[in-house]
C-alpha cells in the first residue's frame, strides 16, 4: 500500500492539472525535407521582426545539424500571418504562414493565447516546392500521465 | 451601472419610508468606516488598490425582543492588484450589492449575530498582454460586463456606545456566494471580497467597522 501512495498523489496531482500553454510568444515547427538537398543556410529573416537573434540561433542549428529535424520560428501575435524569408547559398525562398490568434481567458491561467487553422481556404503562400501545414492547439485537452494530448502548435513540412 | 446605482438609492429610500409605518421603535442608520482605507494607506501591499466603498445599513428593531432586521447597499469601485502570472496588467472593477440580515442581540452583553441573504452585480475591465520579444507586446482590452453573485452572510458584531445617538460595531463577517458566467475569476468581487481563485463558488471573510446613528 505504501508503494502505491506515491502513485496514488501522482493521479490525483495530474487529474487535477490544467495546461496553460505558452502564454508568451508561439512558435512554429518547421521541418525541412533535405535528403536530396543540403544547401547552406546563410539567413532567415521575418517581416515585420524587431529583434532577429532567434533567427540567427535557429540559422546556425540548420546549419551545424544535418540530422537536425525541427526548427522553432516565432510567429506574430500582432496579425494573422507571418512571413520569413529564408536566404540560402543560391536561392531564396518565401513563406508565408496564415493562423487565427485565440486570446481568452482560462481557469487557473489567466490569460492564454492558441491558434486556429485560418478562416480561409489558404494556409500558407511560399516559393519552396511543397509545404503542408498541420494545425494543432498549442494548449493541450487533457493533461494524462504520458504527458498529455495535442499542444504541438503549428507544424510545416518543407521539401525545399 | 447608473441605473443600478440609482435603484440602489431609491430603494434604500423606500425600505426607509416603508420600514418607518412597520416598527415604531427606534432605527438606525450605519456607515461603513474602513472599507476600501487599506487600498489607499497600503497600495502596494493590499490586494486593492485605491477602492472606493461606500456600504450604507439601515437597521430597525423587529417586534420581538433583541431581533433586528438590516438592510444594506454597496457600491465599490476600485482597481486590484496586477497579476503578470496571469498576463494581466490592469485591472478595475465596479459593483454594487445587496444585503439583508436577521439579527439576534445577546441580553447580556452587546454582541450580535446575524445572517441574510446578498447579492452582488459587478463589471471588470482592464489590460491583458503576451510578451513578444520578436515581433513586439501584444496587448489587448478585456470587459466583463455585470456578472451576478448571490449568497449568504453571516457575522458576529459587537457594539460599543459611544453616546446616546452614536455606536461603533465591530463585525466579523463571512461570505458564501456562487456566481454567473465563466469567462473572468476576480481578485475581489465587490460585496464579497478576496475571491482569488474561485472560479464558481466565492468564499470570503472579513473585519469591518460601522458608524451607527440613533434616529429615533
Amino acid at each position: 500500500m505504501k508503494k502505491l501512495l506515491p502513485l496514488l498523489f501522482i493521479i490525483l496531482v495530474l487529474y487535477g492539472c490544467t495546461d496553460c500553454g505558452p502564454q508568451q510568444e508561439l512558435s512554429v515547427r518547421i521541418r525541412f525535407d533535405r535528403t536530396k538537398d543540403s544547401l547552406y543556410l546563410n539567413q532567415i529573416q521575418a517581416i515585420g521582426a524587431l529583434d532577429q537573434k532567434v533567427f540567427k540561433e535557429q540559422t546556425e542549428y540548420f546549419n551545424k545539424y544535418q540530422e537536425f529535424s525541427f526548427t522553432g520560428l516565432p510567429i506574430s501575435l500582432l496579425a494573422d500571418s507571418t512571413t520569413y524569408v529564408f536566404n540560402f547559398n543560391n536561392r531564396t525562398d518565401t513563406l508565408t504562414l496564415f493562423y487565427q490568434r485565440d486570446f481568452y481567458y482560462k481557469e487557473n491561467c489567466g490569460f492564454v493565447v492558441d491558434t486556429k487553422r485560418p478562416a480561409k481556404l489558404q494556409e500558407t503562400i511560399s516559393t519552396f516546392s511543397q509545404v503542408r501545414a498541420e494545425y494543432e492547439s498549442y494548449i493541450m485537452e487533457e493533461v494524462t500521465l504520458k504527458g498529455g494530448i495535442g499542444g504541438q502548435g503549428i507544424s510545416l513540412n518543407i521539401t525545399l | 451601472m447608473k441605473t443600478l446605482f440609482s435603484s440602489l438609492i431609491l430603494s434604500l429610500f423606500w425600505i426607509n419610508a416603508n420600514a418607518q409605518k412597520i416598527y415604531s421603535t427606534p432605527f438606525y442608520v450605519g456607515l461603513d468606516v474602513l472599507k476600501g482605507l487599506p487600498s489607499y494607506v497600503f497600495p502596494e501591499k493590499y490586494f486593492i488598490r485605491k477602492t472606493a466603498i461606500i456600504e450604507p445599513y439601515i437597521r430597525f428593531n423587529r417586534q420581538k425582543p433583541r431581533r433586528s432586521i438590516l438592510f444594506s447597499a454597496g457600491f465599490a469601485n476600485g482597481s486590484s492588484k496586477v497579476d503578470t502570472s496571469l498576463q494581466i496588467r490592469s485591472h478595475q472593477f465596479q459593483g454594487v450589492y445587496f444585503k439583508m440580515a436577521f439579527e439576534a442581540t445577546n441580553q447580556r452583553i452587546p454582541l450580535s449575530v446575524g445572517v441574510g441573504p446578498m447579492l452582488s452585480i459587478a463589471g471588470f475591465k482592464g489590460k491583458y498582454q503576451f510578451k513578444g520579444p520578436t515581433f513586439g507586446d501584444y496587448t489587448n482590452n478585456f470587459h466583463i460586463k455585470e456578472i451576478m453573485a448571490f449568497g449568504a452572510e453571516g457575522y458576529l458584531a459587537y457594539d460599543l456606545s459611544l453616546n446616546k445617538k452614536l455606536s461603533l460595531r465591530f463585525l466579523i463577517r463571512n461570505t458564501l456566494a456562487i456566481r454567473s458566467g465563466d469567462t473572468f475569476y476576480p481578485d475581489f468581487f465587490p460585496g464579497i471580497g478576496y475571491t482569488k481563485d474561485m472560479p464558481k463558488y466565492m468564499v470570503s471573510g472579513g473585519f469591518s467597522t460601522q458608524l451607527y446613528f440613533r434616529c429615533k
